[in-house]
C-alpha cells in the first residue's frame, strides 16, 4: 500500500475546519477512529531515508506500509513489496532484499478519521492525529503535537495542493515541513538514519587548518555519538564498526593536525582514543572472525557446520568483550572524551598556536603528497618478497592516505572522490589478507584454549585445521590480487595529483 | 456601508487570505474584486473557490479575458506555451476545473454598483479598456474624457498595481493596487476601503498588509509556474513585463 501524506500542526477547533471545508464545497464524513503502533525501519546507512522513502511496519494488523517523504518523488520509486516476514512486535531487525533493516523509531498513533470528498468526486482521508514516539527498544513514549494528516492514494495528488492551501492559508494550520518519521526523530531527540554529517561540519575553502581540524574531530565525535545507542543495544555489528572507524579517523586527525590543535592536548586525546579503540577492536575482530568462519566454512568441501564448541566459545568471548565495551561507552570517561573532541580548537578548549594557522586549501595538497610519498617508498620492493607484516604496514599507509584524502574531500571535485575509491580497493584487498592472518592465529589460540579446558573434540580440530588451510588460500589469493593492483599504484598517484590541481574544486565546477 | 475593493490577486492565495482577514478586521461589509483574479500565481483554483465562497462581486480583467480565450483551444494553448509572457496563462488554464471555468465565464467586464445613494463604477483598467492604466498622475481632463458613467461618483479600478485614491473632475478615483503582485517597491499587498454613507464617500483609503511571501515563493517553485520569479514578490517589484 502506498500513499502520500501531508501533515499540519493542529491548532484551533476541528469544527472551524469542518465548517470551512464544507463552505468551500467539500463533503466531510466521519470515518471512525483508528489506533495503531508501528516502527519505522531503515538500513544502517539510511539508504531508504536518503532516497526519500520510509518503510513503516505496523504490528496489528500486520502490514508493511511504504511512504513517500516528498510528494514530488515518483510513485514508481516505491515498491509494493515489503519484507517477507510480518513486522516483528519486538523491534527486531528484519531482512529485505538481502539487506538488514533496523528499527529507527517507534510510533503510536490515535486518529479520528474523516473522508473528504472534493467536487471532482475524489475522496481523500483527513484525520486529526495524536502521535507519540519512542526510540527502538525503549518503552518510554514522548507525545508530539496534535497533527492534521491529509492522506491521498498514489496518483490522486491534483486536489491535495488545493486542500493544502486551504489548511495552511485559510485555517492557519502550519504545515509540518518534515514527514512523520523525521518529526518523530526530532521529538525523541534522535539523529536521522545513517546520521548524515551536518553542514556546519563540512570543510570550506577559506577555513584555516585549525578550523578544519576542529570540524574533522567534531565530525568523528558526531559519528561516534550517532552509533553509541545501536552498539550498546547490539542491533547490528556495523554500529561498533562505525564507532571504531570514527575513533581511528579521530586518532589520525589528531596526528595530522596535532601542531595546529596543540600537541600536548592532541597526544592526551590520542591516548584516550587508544583506550576505547582497544575495546572496540576486541568486539569488531570477533565479528569479522565470526563472519569469516561462516563464510569460509561454506566454501569448504562438504560445507561442514561450524562446531558448537567454536560457536559457543566465540559467543562467550564476544559477550564478554561487548559487556566491557558497553561499560566503556556508558562511562563518564568516554563522555568526556567526546566533549573534548568537540571542544578542541574552539575558543573554549585547546591552546591556540603561536603562529597564524594556514588556509586548509593551501595545506591539503602537501599533506596528501606526503602520505603518497610514504607509500611510494614501497615501490622499490618486489611485492612477492613482502612479508605479511610488511603488507600490513602498507595497508596502514593506504588507510592513512585514504583518511587524509577523505578529510579534504569537500575541497576537491568528483575526480578526487573517484581516486579515493581506488585507494579503498587497495585497502580492502590488504584488509582481507590481514583478516585471514589474524583469523588463523585466533583459531590456533582457540584450539589451544579448548584443548586446555578439555573440550576439544576431534571434529573441532579437523574443522580448525581445514579452516586454517582455507584462510591460508584466501591470504594467498589476496596477495596475488595485490601484486597485480600494485602495478597500477603510480597511476593512482598521478590521478590524485591531477585532481588536486587548482581550478578543479567544487567551486570551479559551479 | 464599508466596502473593500480588491484587485489583481493574480492567483496569490496567501495574499488573498491575508487581505480578507484584514478586511474582516476593518468590518468591511461588501467585497468587490476589480479583475485579474488569476494568472501568474500558483493558486488559481484556491482563489476562485474562496471568492465564490465569500460571495465576492467580481469583474474579469485582461488576464481572465485571455485565459477564457484558451478554453478548449488546444492549438492556441500549444502556441502560447512557447511564448515567454503567455506560458503562465496556459499553465493557469490547465489547472481549472469545470466549476472554475463556469464561474469565470459569468464575470462581467464592469460593474455599476449603488451603495446607499452613491453609484460606483468598477472597471479593471479604464472604462474604455482593460489594458489601459490609471496612475496617480491622472488629470481631471483625462477623467472627463474617460467615458465614465455620468451618474457614477466613484471610479474603482486596478491593473496598474499602483494603489492611490484621489479626486479628479468631481469623481473619487480609487485604484486598489494589487493584492497579490505589488510592484511599487513595497512587497506588502494592497487593497482599498471606502465608507459609503448617504450621498458621501467617506475615508477612502489604501490598506497595506503583510502576508506569507515565503509560502508563496515555495509554491511557485513546487508547482512550477512558468516564468515566475520569487524574488519579485519578495521585493515588491517587476523585473520584466508580465
Amino acid at each position: 500500500m502506498t500513499a502520500v501524506e501531508r501533515y499540519y500542526f493542529f491548532t484551533g477547533s476541528q469544527r472551524r475546519i469542518r465548517d470551512g471545508l464544507t463552505d468551500l464545497g467539500y463533503v466531510l464524513d466521519a470515518a471512525g477512529d483508528e489506533a495503531w503502533q508501528g516502527t519505522f525501519y531503515d538500513t544502517h546507512s539510511g539508504s531508504l531515508f536518503r532516497r526519500g522513502i520510509r518503510l513503516l511496519g505496523i504490528v496489528d494488523p500486520a502490514q508493511w506500509r511504504w511512504l513517500r517523504a516528498e510528494p514530488a518523488l515518483a510513485a514508481d520509486a516505491l515498491t509494493e513489496e515489503g519484507p517477507a516476514v510480518p513486522p516483528p512486535p519486538d523491534d527486531a531487525p528484519v531482512e529485505w532484499r538481502g539487506q538488514r533493516l533496523l528499527p529507527v523509531l517507534r510510533v503510536s498513533v490515535r486518529r479520528k478519521m474523516h473522508h473528504l470528498t472534493a467536487r471532482s468526486g475524489q475522496v481523500f482521508e483527513l484525520s486529526v492525529s495524536e502521535a507519540s514516539f519512542a526510540r527502538p527498544l525503549v518503552r518510554e513514549w514522548i507525545a508530539g503535537r496534535r497533527l492534521v494528516c491529509l492522506s491521498v492514494p498514489d496518483g490522486q495528488e491534483s486536489e491535495v495542493a488545493v486542500i493544502g492551501s486551504f489548511l495552511r492559508d485559510l485555517f492557519r494550520l502550519k504545515p509540518m515541513t518534515q514527514d512523520l518519521m523525521v518529526y518523530g526523530l526530532e521529538v525523541v531527540n534522535a539523529l536521522l538514519p545513517g546520521a548524515p554529517v551536518p553542514a556546519r561540519l563540512k570543510l570550506k575553502t577559506g577555513d584555516t587548518l585549525r578550523q578544519g581540524g576542529h570540524k574533522l574531530l567534531s565530525r568523528q565525535a558526531f559519528k561516534m555519538r550517532a552509533n553509541i545507542e545501536g552498539a550498546r543495544m547490539d542491533l547490528d555489528p556495523e554500529f561498533v564498526h562505525d564507532i571504531r572507524v570514527a575513533t581511528r579517523r579521530a586518532r589520525f586527525a589528531l596526528r595530522l593536525f596535532g601542531e595546529e590543535l596543540g600537541q600536548a592536548e592532541a597526544e592526551a586525546l590520542r591516548a584516550e582514543l587508544a583506550w576505547i579503540a582497544g575495546l572496540l577492536g576486541q568486539v569488531r575482530d570477533l565479528d569479522i572472525m565470526r563472519w569469516n568462519i561462516h563464510r569460509h566454512a561454506d566454501e569448504l568441501a562438504g560445507r561442514p557446520s561450524v562446531p558448537a564448541a567454536i560457536r559457543e566459545h566465540m559467543h562467550s568471548v564476544r559477550t564478554e568483550a561487548l559487556a566491557a565495551l558497553n561499560d566503556a561507552l556508558a562511562s563518564e570517561r568516554f563522555g568526556q572524551l567526546l566533549t573534548q573532541l568537540e571542544r578542541i580548537a574552539t575558543d573554549e578548549g585547546g591552546q591556540p598556536p603561536s603562529e597564524p594557522s594556514r588556509r586548509i586549501n593551501d595545506a591539503a595538497p602537501p599533506l596528501i603528497r606526503a602520505a603518497m610519498a610514504r607509500l611510494q617508498r614501497w615501490l622499490k620492493r618486489r611485492p612477492a618478497e613482502l612479508t605479511p607484516a610488511q603488507l600490513h604496514r602498507i595497508r596502514i599507509q593506504f588507510k592513512r592516505l585514504r583518511y587524509t584524502c577523505e578529510f579534504f574531500n569537500d575541497l576537491f571535485a568528483e575526480a578526487f572522490t573517484a581516486a579515493i575509491n581506488h585507494c579503498v580497493d587497495f585497502q580492502d584487498c590488504l584488509g582481507e589478507h590481514q583478516d585471514a592472518q589474524v583469523a588463523q592465529a585466533r583459531l590456533r589460540e582457540m584450539a589451544e584454549r579448548l584443548a586446555q579446558s578439555g573440550g576439544n573434540q576431534p571434529e573441532t580440530l579437523i574443522f580448525v585445521g581445514s579452516m586454517i588451510q582455507r584462510l591460508d588460500d584466501v591470504a594467498r589469493d589476496c596477495r596475488r590480487i595485490f601484486e597485480k593492483r600494485w602495478k597500477q599504484f603510480p597511476r593512482l598517484i598521478a590521478d590524485i595529483d591531477a585532481s588536486m590541481e587548482p581550478g578543479t574544486g567544487p567551486e570551479a565546477a559551479d | 456601508m464599508r466596502v473593500a475593493f480588491l484587485s489583481d490577486i493574480h492567483a496569490n492565495f496567501p495574499a488573498l487570505c491575508a487581505a480578507l482577514e484584514r478586511a474582516r478586521l476593518l468590518r468591511a461589509e461588501r467585497l468587490v474584486v476589480a479583475g485579474d483574479i488569476i494568472g501568474g500565481g500558483p493558486h488559481p483554483v484556491e482563489v476562485i473557490r474562496l471568492l465564490q465562497e465569500r460571495s465576492a462581486l467580481a469583474i474579469r480583467g485582461n488576464v481572465e479575458r485571455k485565459i477564457l480565450s484558451l478554453q478548449g483551444k488546444a492549438r492556441r494553448q500549444k502556441r502560447w506555451l512557447k511564448r515567454k509572457n503567455a506560458a503562465h496563462l496556459v499553465w493557469t488554464a490547465r489547472q481549472l476545473g469545470d466549476a472554475e471555468w463556469e464561474w469565470l465565464a459569468t464575470l462581467p467586464d464592469f460593474l455599476h454598483l449603488d451603495f446607499d445613494s452613491v453609484r460606483a463604477q468598477v472597471v479593471h483598467g479604464t472604462p474604455q479598456s482593460d489594458e489601459e492604466y490609471l496612475y496617480p498622475s491622472v488629470t481631471a481632463e483625462a477623467i472627463r474624457r474617460a467615458g465614465i458613467d455620468p451618474v457614477a461618483r466613484a471610479l474603482v479600478c486596478g491593473h496598474s498595481h499602483i494603489p492611490f485614491t484621489k479626486m479628479a473632475a468631481g469623481i473619487r478615483v480609487i485604484n486598489c493596487g494589487s493584492v497579490g503582485r505589488p510592484v511599487d517597491g513595497d512587497p506588502r499587498g494592497a487593497f482599498a476601503v471606502a465608507d459609503f454613507v448617504g450621498p458621501a464617500i467617506r475615508c477612502p483609503r489604501i490598506v497595506r498588509f503583510r502576508y506569507a511571501v515565503a509560502d508563496l515563493v515555495a509554491d511557485l517553485a513546487e508547482r512550477a509556474v512558468p516564468g515566475a520569479r520569487g524574488g519579485e514578490y519578495l521585493r515588491g517589484i517587476k523585473l520584466r513585463g508580465v
